[in-house]
């Protein structure tokens, strides 16, 4: 999203923030809109992978929801009025190709059948009384072979191919692959929905809740992943909007806005690539280069979080907080806990927790490497989110093992080294060198994050140290 | 009292806040460009910035300042302090073959004829400075000579080539937002310009010098700024300037006769009237007291299929010959010092079928202008050919 998109965007927000009535119907239609309107113009996949997101939603939807909330009648409106922009949305790229924003045209030939399959398949989930136990899961399994194939770049190259040539007769050959925009998110919310329910926990919602909630088009992009509950609770009963409001809102996407389009987009400049590790002309640059690296992804994701939080505002809804000052963080668990919060309690909700009480339930292990398998674990997977890469796995080992090292420490300090005897200045002096540290830290994980290969990264290491 | 705030009155605040800034930065019209941290935090530029295009600036560490004199001298290292009393001070102008397209900073042809560690009459050693820009353009060569003229130098090396000469391949990105100065040039110097946008653009508006109106200019200003960090870091200014960014060079040329928009050889008296030669004498009036010598740059020459058409992917040889008679007849006749180095280079000093010499070829070039300018820097008069050519021997 550029600046401009943004401010459309905050307009459109102050102006939907103050309807009243039909509220859930209208923001769903704007948001359906929007995730149309967002993904970059590239036929067939301008059309395609934002009415998957589509697709997906209402499967997610009519997986999760009992059965009596199901066939409440309002649904169907909702589901009327999605086809509806569906529909406009198609005639607007048959119509008017060069001056819609939303897609390029496409063939009705192919996308009718396909519709009308998803909606029999839609209609036959909804019917039973009883959900098959077998769905959750089934389309658990489906969001995790989308995500295999779209983190990994020759994967996502040759099933694009493979799509493509089925969606498009273009004579010219497949069209290029495309970045299926705001997935992962999507996903995460889908996928929490799906446990969430398969654990009993989840409550009942609407169809343009849940659509609501899934493609919310604040977060659709860059999150925060937020909690349905919580979510459906400020939908129903919107914030009320002081005019005091206006001055919060307006900070938060000023200051979104900075951080994302200068201070990150500045610090992008002098930040480690694959070309400066060779270049650099002395140790000292290449650590300012991995530390400008960590600072541009802080301010770049939180610029992103503050406008999303911002727009949620206008709209009545309380985002929940991504980042909380985490390079002020004395130590790597404090640091995790205030770095990508919503992403890190999902993983600690749907990974770390279960797998760690699955092992403990086997009373085999000691705890400490109970611990030790859950972090990697846990670490190893938000690093394989941003890509199936050998440097994202090692970049979660990095943060996996620093966690328990950390863990350990600390509770060998507890018992050996506290005391309240410790002069404050020593205490400060401890805090600040653990805040240090704990950037360092992060910083020199950059080198996996940054880097195409291991060897780049770990010639870092070497050059960092004046060894290569 | 009542502390709430009105979102209207609020908004109505920022606009106006906004507005009135705009205009005391657009009133003040303050020499931003001067500002820098070249010469003060990072080292000053050995050439002037530039990056081959927006996409490139990550590669090139490096940003196109074409909109601003002010910010291209002050990053500059000639903008480092006044002239050392001990320095015999060249500047070389030119297009991108002077810049060093496919060189590092450090190994263009100034930096290789500063390597030379020639002195002159009076014992200063000689020091020349790179302030060639990309893309042949004597009129944009003009204005950078203008601005280098408060820098004192002893000798002027321009060199140029058929395209910087032809009016209709003038730098419009360069002269579009520096035609009031280049205007200016023209009426001092009774120089006529081509009638192009450039010829008859008022001076900025208010509107055009506000911040707003300014964004691109001062958002490559400020970059220019950051990039000095990695200008520091690496002295890595030109993402092209590595070995394996030099094509293998093929041998073959096209089969066409075509020169920009001339057809073929029948055009040739349109081609000689589309030359600035004029803007030749200019910079000769310009410059006094300081000499300028011309050198006619050397170009690729092709060895292989249809290189009796065309000497290279740029120009056909009938354009070509025609530029050369045409460019030698009119410095002699105007007694200006003029060298034609056109075939001076064998194609294997070439990084490009075009006119972008490797570091080899930069240090043969040097090596070539020696002689000449031991005769200019002793304030002697040296008119001729080399003795050595190239292609007067292929050519045979």
């Amino acid at each position: 999203m550029g600046v401009v998109e943004i401010l459309i965007l905050t307009a459109i927000a102050a102006v939907l923030g103050r309807v009243r009535r039909g509220r859930p119907l209208a923001l769903m239609l704007v948001s359906a809109l929007v995730i149309y309107w967002l993904q970059p113009k590239t036929a067939p996949w301008d059309f395609w992978l934002p009415t998957l997101s589509l697709f997906l939603t209402l499967l997610g939807w009519a997986i999760t929801t009992p059965p009596e909330t199901r066939r409440l009648p309002e649904n169907a409106l909702s589901l009327a009025v999605l086809l509806g922009t569906l529909g406009a949305i198609l005639l607007s790229a048959r119509f008017f190709p060069e001056e819609t924003p939303f897609t390029s045209p496409v063939s009705l030939r192919r996308f009718l059948p396909i519709l009308s399959g998803f909606l029999v398949l839609l209609i036959g989930i909804s019917l039973p009384n009883r959900s098959p136990r077998l769905l959750p899961p089934g389309l658990i399994l489906l969001l995790l072979a989308i995500f295999l194939v779209l983190k990994s770049p020759s994967l996502t190259e040759r099933s694009m191919a493979l799509i493509g040539a089925l969606l498009t007769s273009n004579p010219d050959g497949t069209p290029a692959p495309l970045p299926w925009l705001g997935f992962s998110y999507l996903a995460f919310r889908l996928l929490h929905t799906l446990r969430d329910r398969q654990a009993g926990l989840l409550p009942p919602v609407t169809l343009a809740e849940y659509v609501n909630y899934a493609i919310f088009f604040p977060s659709f992009t860059a999150g925060p992943i937020d909690r349905l509950e919580r979510f459906v609770k400020e939908l129903r009963s919107p914030l009320p909007f002081q005019p005091d409001d206006w001055l919060s809102v307006l900070q938060r996407l000023t200051t979104g806005l900075f951080k994302k389009f200068v201070i990150a987009d500045l610090l992008a400049l002098i930040s480690i690539n694959d070309r400066f590790v060779f270049q650099a002309l002395a140790p000292g640059w290449l650590w300012l280069s991995l530390a400008s690296y960590a600072l541009r992804l802080y301010f770049d994701f939180s610029g992103y979080t503050d406008i999303a939080i911002g727009l949620g505002r206008l709209l009545g809804i309380r985002l929940p907080e991504n980042f909380n000052a985490p390079f002020l963080k004395p130590n790597l668990t404090q640091f995790w806990n205030a770095w990508h919060i919503t992403l890190t309690q999902w993983f600690r909700a749907y990974v770390f927790n279960p797998l760690t009480r699955s092992l403990r339930a086997q009373r085999a292990l000691p705890d400490a490497l109970i611990l030790l398998i859950g972090q990697v674990a846990t670490m190893v997977l938000i690093g394989l989110w941003h890509g199936l890469t050998w440097n994202f796995a090692l970049w979660g080992v990095w943060h996996g093992l620093g966690l328990f090292v950390q863990n350990r420490w600390s509770e060998f300090a507890r018992v050996h080294f506290s005391s309240p005897d410790i002069h404050p200045w020593v205490q400060q002096g401890l805090r600040i060198g653990g805040t240090l540290l704990t950037f360092i830290y992060f910083s020199l994980s950059m080198a996996f994050f940054a880097l195409s290969t291991p060897e780049l990264a770990f010639t870092v290491f070497l050059r960092l140290l004046g060894l290569a | 009292m009542s502390t709430s705030i009105h979102p209207l009155r609020l908004l109505l605040k920022a606009v106006v806040l906004f507005v009135a800034l705009n205009l005391l930065f657009a009133w003040w019209n303050p020499s931003i460009g001067k500002l820098s941290l070249y010469n003060l935090l990072w080292p000053g530029r050995l050439r002037f910035p530039y990056s081959t295009a927006p996409g490139y600036h990550i590669r090139d560490y490096n940003v196109a300042l074409t909109e601003d004199l002010d910010g291209l001298f002050s990053s500059h290292i000639i903008s480092a302090g006044p002239k050392p009393t001990d320095e015999f001070r060249i500047i070389l102008l030119g297009d991108s073959a002077a810049w060093g397209g496919r060189v590092r900073a450090d190994e263009t042809l100034a930096a290789q004829i500063t390597a030379l560690g020639l002195t002159s009459c009076d014992g200063r050693r000689v020091v020349a400075y790179n302030l060639a820009y990309p893309w042949p353009s004597v009129l944009r060569d003009l204005l950078i000579l203008e601005y280098a003229l408060d820098y004192h130098p002893d000798l002027v090396l321009w060199l140029i080539t058929l395209n910087g000469l032809h009016r209709k391949n003038e730098d419009m990105e360069f002269l579009l937002p520096n035609a009031d100065r280049l205007q200016r040039i023209a009426q001092t110097h009774r120089l006529t310009l081509p009638a192009a946008p450039y010829s008859r653009r008022a001076p900025p508006s208010l509107w055009e010098r506000t911040p707003i109106a300014q964004r691109k200019r001062l958002k490559n200003l400020l970059m220019n700024q950051i990039y000095g960090l990695m200008w520091t870091a690496t002295r890595h200014d030109n993402g092209f300037a590595t070995p394996s960014d030099h094509a293998v060079v093929p041998p073959d040329v096209s089969d066409k006769l075509n020169y920009l928009h001339y057809p073929n050889p029948d055009k040739r008296s349109k081609l000689i009237d589309s030359l600035l030669l004029d803007a030749i004498r200019v910079g000769q009036e310009m410059a006094k007291p300081a000499s300028v010598v011309v050198i006619n740059e050397p170009i690729f020459i092709a060895t292989g299929k249809n290189r009796e058409i065309r000497y290279n992917r740029l120009y056909p040889r009938w354009a070509y010959d025609a530029y050369r008679q045409t460019l030698a007849e009119w410095m002699d006749r105007h007694a200006y010092p003029y060298y034609d180095l056109w075939n001076a280079l064998p194609p294997d000093d070439f990084a490009n079928d075009l006119v972008h010499r490797d570091p080899k070829g930069e240090a043969h070039l040097a090596s070539l202008l020696r002689p000449i300018l031991q005769k200019f820097i002793c304030r002697q008069s040296f008119h001729g050919i080399l003795p050595h050519s190239y292609a007067q021997e292929t050519d045979r």
